[in-house]
């Protein structure tokens, strides 16, 4: 029974990966960073809501099938909306926006109920939303990505390439006499598309001669 | 592994795919909304009632399951949709404390099946009883 959920995990896991990196995903990230804007490049924003809608219902209903399999019957009051609100706050310990994120809050928040004894297992959600406010916005999500990146940055640097997709810094490559430029331009709560451009921006003020035969540009 | 282990970490995986319906809607989309609990028991009385009634199969019963659910959202979001502001929010936490309590009780709407719904196997072929 454990491995047909967990298959069901890794077929979700596999679809939104896959929506995240289409069209469809794009529109629907960049409609909530700018509405207004992204009309501007044609995205329908009705549509575009529309159909974040429709993916969210279908998943959430199909996996109410999937747990009343694995129950075998139909309890009322198995859920309450105080578990609305609970996976909601566990979502956004583990990061708003990203599937890493969801997955890891939820462990937490499981983690939690687990091995503490009853009365702690608020503690354990309560503790980790407050965590995420004061401390890490992006929730465990966003730490882990903030190391992954923070890796990928200083390979970057050591190889002298520049590649936008990083938030932290644009490195640019020295040549021979061992200069290194580092600019530490990208934040980021810089939106989607003004990473972008941010990034344009920076190598195009990069008319050095010696750096540009050197640079690499890399997207 | 105990089975009321395994059930639990099924739960577990359960839930953890109720979340990324939630990252794709807000965290994506940034549509807040604060009761995706009622669109999973939607889908908790459609399954109930495609498996234990209709006896279609679990492949099946998730679609319909799914397309109901879909169906559901749409119509609790369309008015959230021109209104600017926390709409979208009050209306699914408004459905999901009404679904839950409510409409999708049994004791009210006799049409939900209580009682054990036995598992059929899925595709006819891989049986799941351990």
């Amino acid at each position: 029974m454990f491995r047909l959920c967990f298959v069901c995990l890794v077929f979700v896991i596999l679809v939104v990966t896959g929506l995240r990196r289409s069209g469809t995903g794009w529109a629907l990230l960049v409609l909530r960073e700018n509405e207004r804007g992204v009309q501007v490049f044609g995205v329908n924003a009705t549509r575009t809501k529309l159909t974040g809608f429709v993916l969210s219902g279908f998943g959430a209903a199909a996996v109410g099938c999937l747990y009343v399999y694995l129950i075998r019957s139909f309890v009322v009051g198995s859920f309450t909306v105080g578990e609305s609100f609970g996976v909601f706050m566990v979502i956004v310990i583990g990061g708003l926006g990203s599937q890493t994120g969801a997955i890891l809050g939820v462990l937490f928040a499981r983690g939690g109920t687990w091995f503490l004894p009853g009365a702690w297992q608020l503690l354990s959600s309560a503790i980790g939303v407050l965590f995420v406010f004061f401390v890490l916005s992006g929730g465990f999500g966003g730490l882990v990505f903030g190391v992954r990146d923070r890796w990928l940055a200083s390979v970057v640097c050591r190889w002298g390439v520049v590649v936008f997709g990083l938030g932290f810094d644009v490195a640019v490559g020295a040549d021979g006499d061992g200069d290194d430029a580092v600019f530490g331009c990208l934040s980021s709560p810089v939106s989607f598309f003004g990473d972008r451009i941010a990034a344009v921006g920076v190598v195009a003020a990069v008319e050095h001669e010696r750096l540009d035969s050197a640079a690499e540009v890399r997207t | 592994m105990g089975f009321s282990r395994l059930l639990f970490a099924a739960g577990v995986v359960v839930f953890a795919i109720v979340g990324i319906s939630i990252v794709v809607l807000t965290g994506w989309a940034g549509q807040v909304s604060l009761g995706q609990m009622g669109f999973v028991g939607v889908g908790v009385v459609v399954g109930a009632v495609a498996i234990g009634c209709w006896h279609i199969d679990l492949s099946l019963a998730l679609m319909v399951a799914g397309v109901v659910g879909a169906l559901v959202v749409v119509v609790v979001g369309l008015s959230a949709l021109r209104i600017r502001g926390l709409f979208l929010v009050v209306t699914t936490l408004v459905f999901a404390i009404v679904s839950l309590h409510y409409l999708l009780n049994p004791i009210f709407f006799s049409w939900i099946p209580t009682g054990c719904i036995e598992r059929p196997p899925l595709f006819g072929v891989i049986d799941l009883e351990d």
